[in-house]
């Protein structure tokens, strides 16, 4: 065996093993089993409190340990569990050195991105301070929920600013590629995009990768702190993202002229399961042999819906509107990163074709170590926080003194609240499966 | 044999105790240390809104004597977990110091800040104190004033790297017999830092 070829072995071998299972596994498993979790409503953190522990990606097991508690209603747990992430966010992935992503990307292209940790996206960092205040409001903490919309409309504000500058600088990393001429192949990148046509073609994303949901419910906390002029620019941001939603615009109408002459109850309501990914396998030519089309395998993440609960929920003759599409939020950030996660596992496979080439030549036990190097480390990264809904409801009822009766879309009763005099409500509901209803404490005005 | 155990051990104390870090005071720096709040942009904002309220002349009372007051509401509107006393009490401790004004800690916005006023007046009926030493009725001072305020930050982008961060500490002391505002103060903060990570 010559000494280039035992070089190869040696590299092959050491990636593997370095990079433990998940190189070879990817996260499927440990993602379906929270989905158990989640779906049984058990409130044993076990499952989520083993991966932080040991570490293994924090930023994800730490969110879905903090949705996992809200739904518990185990508001302290769940911001715990934020606070966690957001800790990470910052110190992992924000002020991450240069020298560590460099050598996460150099991973990803040797073996794929499963081994690196888990770095999540910008508007699960929204949904962390959104879901925050939400806790701290169910707390009566309205002091510090106040911090976390402040922090979420901010995280909101460089949104923008990160996807026109942060992408393009890792495109620009790419590009330093020897390989990225080829990657970048039309042909090549044409088999990939005509597999993503379904989901990327007919949607309309919101302006400036802004969550809606965010702006319109830190509209509504503000309001409930008696901040009536924050409320109402909020409310009016909301409105120009979405002029012709009548519930928002009706929110609007009222926060611009309140006098407190009524008072009212907003019933939110989160439904269904947003959108989540699975890996999908695509055969592309690959033009890196001169005057030979090569065809390789690629695995790559993809989109996919998930079921809604409950079209609507209802009081009286009132139903909800949705106020905010998580899927198009979701679908949104992911077409602008995919460039890039589609290039970065182009390099890959070509580093490995070419790896296996090598291999192959050498005779059978080469190209049989090449091929099986290939296969098991050929994995998509399909990691997301699973817990985040479908979209977002809002209904507001004018209270008279008489019980306010929730209904579901099919006319059965939620839950019924007597709400006392004078004063104004926030109701919260989450149902992520038929049947499946997390009625939430009554978050009362602060006075 | 007996001297190289010796010197291996001494060697390796030293190793191992030579990288600790001590505790130090910090030293007061020209550049601010974070982009968040901390104790030297609230002395600072103190110190001006102190100096500002007293050369108002707004706490001279008319025939001499101090004005009662007492703590408003203090909105942290910011994204940092502060404790707004930071800002508040240097302020109490400044006023108190002028002559001018006395604080009230028996009537507050989250009910009285000390409740042993309220306490010590449940002892009337209670044979085991001598009467004659609890509060006699009629003797706690209601507030003349109120102090109120609220912290707001706004973050922009400088530049491709940069960030400005700008915090207004706005404070409002108003008779509370007529309503009106006798004074009011703002001091702004503004620091220039890396737009890489959020500013909490």
């Amino acid at each position: 065996m010559d000494l280039r070829l035992s070089r190869v072995y040696l590299l092959l071998i050491i990636s593997v093993f370095f990079s433990g299972c998940v190189a070879t596994t990817g996260h499927g498993d440990s993602l379906q089993t929270f989905e158990k979790v989640l779906k049984n409503s058990t409130c044993n953190y076990a499952f989520v409190q083993d991966r932080i522990e040991d570490k293994d990606d924090v930023i994800l097991w730490a969110s879905q340990g903090g949705s996992q508690a809200r739904n518990c209603f185990d508001y302290n747990r769940s911001n715990l569990y934020f606070d966690k992430a957001e800790e990470l966010y910052k110190s992992d992935v924000d002020l991450q050195s240069n020298a560590n992503r460099v050598g996460s990307s150099a991973s990803s292209i040797l073996i794929n991105n499963n081994v690196n940790d888990y770095e999540g996206n910008v508007y699960e960092k929204v949904m962390l301070n959104t879901y925050k205040g939400l806790n701290f409001m169910a707390l009566g903490d309205f002091v510090n929920a106040r911090i976390e919309f402040n922090r979420a409309l901010d995280r909101q504000r460089r949104a923008k600013d990160y996807f026109s500058s942060e992408i393009k600088k890792a495109q620009q990393k790419s590009s330093r590629d020897k390989n990225y001429n080829k990657a970048q192949n039309r042909h090549t990148q044409k088999a990939i995009y005509d597999r993503y046509q379904d989901i990327f073609s007919e949607f309309r994303a919101y302006p400036d990768f802004v969550n809606p949901y965010t702006t319109y419910l830190s509209g509504l906390f503000f309001f409930l702190d008696g901040d009536y002029k924050k409320a109402r620019d909020l409310l009016k941001e909301s409105v120009s993202m979405q002029p012709q939603n009548e519930q928002i615009r009706a929110d609007f109408e009222l926060f611009d002229s309140y006098k407190r002459e009524k008072n009212y109850a907003w019933i939110i309501y989160e439904n269904g399961q947003s959108m989540a990914k699975r890996e999908t396998r695509i055969n592309i030519p690959l033009f890196i042999f001169t005057n030979k089309v090569y065809y390789a395998g690629i695995a790559l993440p993809k989109l996919y819906e998930r079921a809604g609960s409950y079209e609507y929920i209802q009081v009286g003759k009132q139903k909800s509107v949705v106020v905010a599409d998580m899927d198009s939020v979701i679908k949104a950030e992911f077409e602008k990163r995919f460039s890039q996660i589609a290039l970065e596992a182009t390099l890959n496979l070509i580093v490995k074709t070419y790896t296996q080439y090598e291999l192959n030549k050498s005779g059978l036990l080469g190209g049989i170590v090449g091929m099986l190097y290939q296969s098991l480390t050929n994995r998509a990264d399909i990691r997301s926080w699973t817990a985040l809904p479908k979209n977002f409801q809002s209904l507001r009822v004018e209270l008279n003194g008489n019980p306010v009766i929730i209904k579901d879309s099919r006319a059965n009763v939620i839950s019924t609240f007597h709400v006392e005099k004078n004063i104004n409500v926030l109701i919260y509901i989450k149902s992520s499966s038929l049947g499946d209803i997390k009625v939430h404490k009554i978050i009362k005005e602060k006075r | 044999m007996k001297l190289i155990t010796i010197g291996a051990i001494i060697f390796t104390t030293l190793l191992f105790t030579g990288c600790a870090t001590k505790p130090q005071y910090v030293k007061t720096a020209d550049a601010p240390i974070t982009m968040g709040l901390d104790r030297r942009d609230f002395a600072k904002a103190a110190e001006a809104a102190v100096k500002d309220l007293l050369d108002s002349g707004a706490m001279d009372r008319k025939g001499g004597g101090r004005y009662v007051v007492t703590m408003g509401r203090m909105i942290n509107d910011t994204t940092q977990r502060i404790d707004t006393d930071m800002l508040t009490k240097k302020i109490r401790i400044a006023l108190l110091k002028s002559g001018k004004a006395v604080m009230t800690t028996a009537v507050g916005v989250d009910g009285p800040e000390d409740v042993m006023t309220k306490e010590v007046r449940k002892l009337r009926d209670d044979d085991e104190f001598k009467q004659s030493t609890i509060a006699k009725k009629g003797t706690i001072y209601s507030p003349d004033m109120s102090l109120t305020g609220k912290i707001i930050q706004r973050t922009v982008k400088a530049n491709s790297s940069d960030q400005l961060v700008e915090y207004y500490f706005q404070l409002t002391m108003t008779q509370l017999e007529t309503g009106l505002a006798f004074w009011e103060g703002e001091t702004t903060i503004g620091k220039l830092g890396s737009n890489d990570s959020v500013t909490w």
